[in-house]
């Protein structure tokens, strides 16, 4: 009692933050690397959300007299095969693969979280057949199933992420799963049953919180796979069609000129690779820092 | 059976109505594949109100899945497979979750094991108190937050003001095992079930949170049942004790009758395990030999025979009854200390 009165009046001592988000975020600053590929990450992010802004032609917009130029001023890298701006191109290039890498693992996550959660909570004939279920979706690679529903419905840019989406969803179950089997039995769990919190609250508002660090860190590690998947079947011609802007597909038109003007061809590898890289880092970053059993 | 009900009745001598828990028979098992692990085997107990109850025994004795079947809060693959649960006169077996969600943390609540763990590493303190005294009293989230910060200074928080805006990392030890005290306190519940309130915190600590739990138990006038495996604990701080091995009751009695008389082999042995600082150097340590088993076969006989120095064939092949030996002792042996019963 004394000490309560004690530390009463008006504390000089400034209020450390301390919420757990805030401990991951001083554990990620640390990590230059992470922090450097969180910086790209999020600029070519930017880059996307405001292509229409930052670039100064559209990305169909053609010039036949001026093809497969080298940088100028007008073009500061160049033209493409018919005489489109390059650097427009790279920035609306940026937001269809952004545009993928984002939604796919939304679509995975939407579709895998809940049987996740649903099998992992309840435990019993729910996770069994969940688990059946998993089993035979994990025998067929995903990227061959996304391919299968491409050949059967068509390609095209919202195919693609349907499909990517549909066929990536039991890494988001898995995870899900797992945190909610070895959160469920968890004592703060067990007392917040004991003071009859109802199942949703604990399921969503107890759980949910603790097992979102590894769901966000799957999440973001799947950007770099999807961005790759995505480029893939645009450069087999699975994937976005003309006239839209995509690095996958710009790769392919490209790689005729590689010996005319190898800029063509070698922006989009650049873009894809520094897009996964960084993606890659930020989630590994990410990972390390949201690790609870790392400290300070 | 009957006359060792009689036995149990007498001793709570202040009319039927005090009889805040009654648990007659009470079994509890987990059946893991081909496996199945009989946590608790027939277990009676009863709590009075102001009463404090000391469940003592080894790690894997029953004490936490007891108490968990009390609440019921087992959840598959264990079962509550028999007996008869009455709290306040109500048969709590049997009754629909939702019913047992209104009385859970409100009219029975628990202190859970480890304070360290228990709070939920997201949420802040004001959240937990939040969820309870909205789900159980309908107060609005303002009122609330400010209930909590008032059970914590009851709790003996310091600064409770702004603890309850913390998240739980940030406490010690102790402020946690308070905040979990004050938790289980905030519907002024009628039953409290501690489970180990103090094994992780050091012995300071201790004493404070055992003072703490006793006046709430003398203010409040509410039963309590603490479960522990420290003896010491139990002399100071409760009033009657339980001693469980392997899933059933082996001895009770009040604490005075059972320090000063233990009838069980087992109790004797847990009574001898507790250090003493007068004893000679010289003496060693005492242990009981081999492990406590872990039960999942049905056979007759004293679970404790194997490790017993006064077992006889009787007790390998028949189960002693709890019977009583004097007024409010009871124990389940064919041989026990001090005389035949």
């Amino acid at each position: 009692m004394s000490t309560a009165a004690i530390l009463e009046p008006g504390r000089p001592v400034r209020r450390q933050r301390s919420s757990f988000w805030w401990l991951a975020w001083a554990r990620y600053r640390r990590n230059k690397l992470a922090l450097v590929s969180g910086i790209i990450a999020i600029a070519i992010l930017v880059i996307a959300l405001l292509a229409p802004l930052l670039a100064r032609y559209g990305y169909a917009q053609q010039n036949l007299g001026e093809v497969l130029a080298g940088p100028s001023l007008a073009h500061p890298l160049g033209t493409d095969e018919l005489g489109r701006d390059m650097l427009s191109r790279m920035i609306y290039g940026a937001r269809t693969t952004m545009t993928v890498a984002l939604l796919v693992p939304t679509i995975g996550t939407l579709i895998g979280l809940p049987i996740g959660v649903l099998a992992g909570w309840f435990g019993g004939i729910i996770d069994f057949i969940t688990l059946r279920l998993v089993e035979v979706f994990t025998m067929v690679p995903p990227l061959l199933l996304a391919l299968l529903l491409i050949a059967l419905y068509g390609s095209g840019l919202w195919h693609v992420i349907l499909f990517l989406g549909i066929s990536g969803w039991i890494g988001y179950a898995r995870i899900a799963r797992a945190q909610y089997l070895a959160l469920r039995d968890r004592e703060f769990v067990v007392a917040a049953r004991a003071l009859a919190v109802p199942n949703w609250r604990i399921m969503f508002e107890h759980i949910l919180p603790n097992a979102a660090g590894p769901m966000i860190v799957f999440f973001i590690q799947q950007i770099p796979a999807t961005i790759f998947a995505e480029a893939g079947y645009s450069f087999l011609g699975l994937g976005v069609q003309d006239p839209l802007a995509d690095w996958g597909k710009m790769i392919t038109d490209g790689e005729q000129y590689l010996q005319v003007s190898p800029l063509v061809a070698l922006l989009p590898m650049i873009g894809i690779a520094l897009a996964t890289l960084s993606y890659s880092f930020f989630g590994d970053g990410l990972r390390d820092a949201l690790d609870p059993s790392m400290s300070r | 059976m009957a006359q060792q009900r009689q036995g149990i009745r007498e001793r709570e001598a202040p009319g039927e109505d005090a009889v805040l828990l009654d648990v007659r028979g009470l079994r509890t098992s987990f059946v893991l594949g081909e496996t199945t692990v009989y946590a608790v085997q027939g277990l009676d107990v009863s709590v009075a109100g102001g009463e404090r109850l000391g469940v003592v025994g080894e790690s894997g004795s029953g004490k936490s899945v007891a108490a968990l079947s009390v609440m019921g809060m087992i959840r598959p693959p264990g079962r509550v497979t028999d007996g008869e649960v009455r709290f306040q006169g109500q048969e709590l077996r049997g009754l629909p979750e939702s019913r047992m969600r209104r009385l859970r943390g409100r009219s029975m609540a628990m202190i859970p094991q480890n304070p360290l763990t228990s709070l939920n590493p997201v949420l802040t303190v004001g959240t937990h108190f939040q969820e309870v005294l909205r789900q159980h009293l309908g107060m609005s989230r303002r009122a609330a937050l400010e209930r909590g910060v008032e059970l914590l200074r009851l709790v003996g928080v310091p600064d409770p003001t702004s603890r309850v805006g913390e998240y739980a990392h940030r406490l010690s030890g102790g402020q946690r095992q308070r905040v979990m005290i004050a938790l289980a306190m905030a519907c002024e519940p009628r039953l409290l079930i501690a489970d180990e309130p103090t094994t992780a915190l050091d012995v300071t600590i201790q004493a404070q949170i055992l003072e703490l739990f006793d006046g709430l138990v003398a203010d409040g006038g509410l039963g309590a049942i603490l479960i522990t495996h420290n003896l010491g604990i139990v002399a100071s701080h409760c009033d009657r004790v339980l001693v469980m091995y392997a899933g059933r009751v082996m001895e009770t009695a009040s604490v005075r009758e059972l320090f000063a008389h233990p009838a069980h082999p087992y109790t004797v042995g847990l009574l001898r395990c507790v250090p003493r600082l007068s004893a000679e150097r010289t003496r060693r340590f005492h242990a009981i030999p081999g492990l406590p088993p872990r039960v999942t076969e049905l056979v007759p006989g004293c679970p404790f025979a194997p490790r017993c120095e006064r077992a006889t064939d009787r007790c390998r092949q028949e189960t002693p009854p709890l019977d009583p030996l004097a007024t409010g002792h009871s124990a389940a042996c064919w041989h026990p200390v001090g005389g035949e019963a």
